[in-house]
């Protein structure tokens, strides 16, 4: 896990370092907050209110017929987890790590190699996973839900690991085609399971987290086919990281 | 579209503690659903489904400790009505496929062991995708579904109470179009919430589980408006049942399912 953190930490700061490059020029005059907004909006404002709509459904249907809170420390029985012991596994690579490693990826790619398609991916990475983990965090401490397994946490509510693997596969899909896109679902599924085997989350908070991520990762892939391009990343400073915009011409 | 399927269904509901079977419930029968599906306008269809039971066989094992001895019924009759609609979207090339549908199952009968029949209302929707590459279709579907409540009265008086639950999951698979045949594999796998079940003389509740399960399908275009396929499907479910302590004693609950079934398709 430390070692993860450590990581996760180095793959920021090359984040900012290209980011603070790309956008401290024409950083004075764009209207960003015009930018974010409609970004933020996307979900509703796209044709990914399709997925909204879906997964809201699907997650009322969950909340609904759950019968039981059953709030205790315990562990699920063996022949309940389907995933085994494995699902400590997705518990560390669903912190985001896809995210930031890809668009760590395409950002080196694109600025290295004159690659704009690369730097494209790299910005809706960026974007998505932006925008899905602050609103899956602000949920999260709203609602503050007990986990299933983990009375003493109150994040259960939504699953932030299956809301970061979902913008992430979603994001692949859209970029590069279902054939990589079905193989990024592929492991993005495989981290909401091993969370809910693992008993950190109900049914519903995974369905949540699936929706808010997709949803945001397609918003944001419509308003990049339309085009006004811009960057937002988080970069090192003194003490902690700050949140950095720019806007290509 | 008029199609008419006949299966051999096995069901088993197994509840274990200590290793040790408390109870084993066996249902085997023959299905027959008949089903038929209607364009309504444009990409919309609609669809309806009839499903009866004849030769049914009920069987009930216990454990020793419980000093019940095994059971044997017979029971057949109407089980369910299924109605669904289905949208297809429109997609730039006709090699990829998509389609959401929403579908209900249930029953005007009282639920009863007696007649199979069910009492429980569903309802689901689903998202269905594929796409063709030369003579193979990938082809898949995210799927959520509520089971509704379901009351059920035993061949020895009792009412049985499942609460409602759901499901949440996918079925992926590939379909080998080869000539007049065309062959068939897919894999399910599924989420569920609490499924609780209590009757005057237990009560069992489980916080969450699991589905797998799959289909091996072989079919044979006959003429150009009819077809006809073989195929057979399993799936297990694996309930986590609510216990005081940890699991030391073992205790298990499962529903396996299985059937074969042959299916003729008129098309008109």
């Amino acid at each position: 896990m430390g070692l993860l953190k450590y990581t996760l930490l180095l793959l920021f700061f090359i984040q900012g370092f290209h980011a603070e490059e790309a956008g401290s020029e024409e950083f004075q005059k764009k209207s960003y907050l015009k930018d974010v907004s409609e970004d933020l909006i996307s979900p509703f404002s796209t044709p990914a209110r399709w997925i909204v709509i879906g997964g809201a459904a699907t997650t009322a249907m969950m909340y609904i017929t759950r019968k039981d809170i059953t709030y205790r420390k315990r562990e699920s029985f063996s022949d309940a987890q389907p995933l085994g012991n494995t699902g400590v596994i997705g518990d560390y690579i669903g912190y985001g790590f896809l995210n930031i490693a890809y668009s760590s990826y395409f950002l080196w790619r694109g600025k290295y190699h004159n690659d704009p398609k690369a730097l494209k991916a790299a910005e809706h990475m960026i974007r998505a996973s932006t925008y899905t983990l602050a609103l899956t965090q602000t949920i999260k401490y709203t609602v503050r839900e007990k986990r299933p397994g983990y009375p003493d946490d109150h994040h259960s509510f939504p699953s932030g690991h299956s809301s970061a693997s979902f913008a992430f596969a979603s994001v692949v899909a859209a970029q590069h085609g279902w054939g990589w896109g079905g193989l990024a679902h592929a492991a993005a599924s495989f981290i909401a399971i091993s969370r809910y085997n693992d008993d950190f989350h109900y049914l519903h908070d995974i369905t949540a987290g699936i929706t808010i991520g997709a949803s945001f990762a397609w918003g944001v892939y419509y308003n990049l086919e339309k085009g006004n391009p811009y960057w937002l990343t988080l970069v090192p400073v003194k003490k902690g990281a700050g949140l950095a915009m720019g806007l290509e011409f | 579209m008029f199609k008419a399927e006949n299966a051999y269904f096995e069901e088993e509901h197994e509840y274990e503690k200590a290793k040790i079977v408390q109870d084993l419930f066996e249902y085997t029968h023959w299905s027959h659903k008949f089903e038929a599906l209607f364009g309504i306008k444009g990409e919309r269809q609609a669809g309806i489904s009839l499903q009866a039971v004849t030769n049914g066989k009920l069987y009930k094992e216990y454990s020793a400790t419980l000093n019940i001895p095994k059971e044997n019924f017979g029971y057949h009759g109407f089980h369910a009505i299924e109605v669904y609609y289905q949208e297809h979207f429109k997609t730039e090339s006709d090699k990829n496929k998509w389609a959401v549908e929403f579908r209900f199952k249930g029953s005007p009968l009282n639920g009863k062991e007696t007649n199979y029949s069910y009492s429980g209302k569903d309802f689901s929707m689903s998202l269905h995708y594929s796409h063709l590459h030369q003579d193979i279709r990938f082809y898949g579907e995210l799927h959520t579904k509520v089971f509704g409540r379901e009351k059920t009265r035993k061949f020895n008086g009792e009412l049985e109470v499942v609460n409602a639950y759901s499901e949440f999951g996918n079925t992926i698979g590939l379909q080998w179009l080869k000539g007049d045949f065309w062959y068939e594999f897919n894999a399910l796998f599924s989420l569920t919430t609490d499924y609780h079940s209590s009757s005057p003389s237990y009560t069992r509740l489980t916080d969450k589980g699991f589905v797998t399960g799959g289909k091996l399908l072989v079919g044979y275009r006959m003429t150009e408006k009819s077809t006809i396929s073989l195929e057979h499907v399993r799936s297990g479910a694996n309930f986590n049942v609510i216990a005081d302590t940890a699991n030391a004693n073992g205790t298990e609950f499962e529903i396996e399912t299985q059937y074969s079934q042959l299916g003729v398709t008129w098309v008109f």
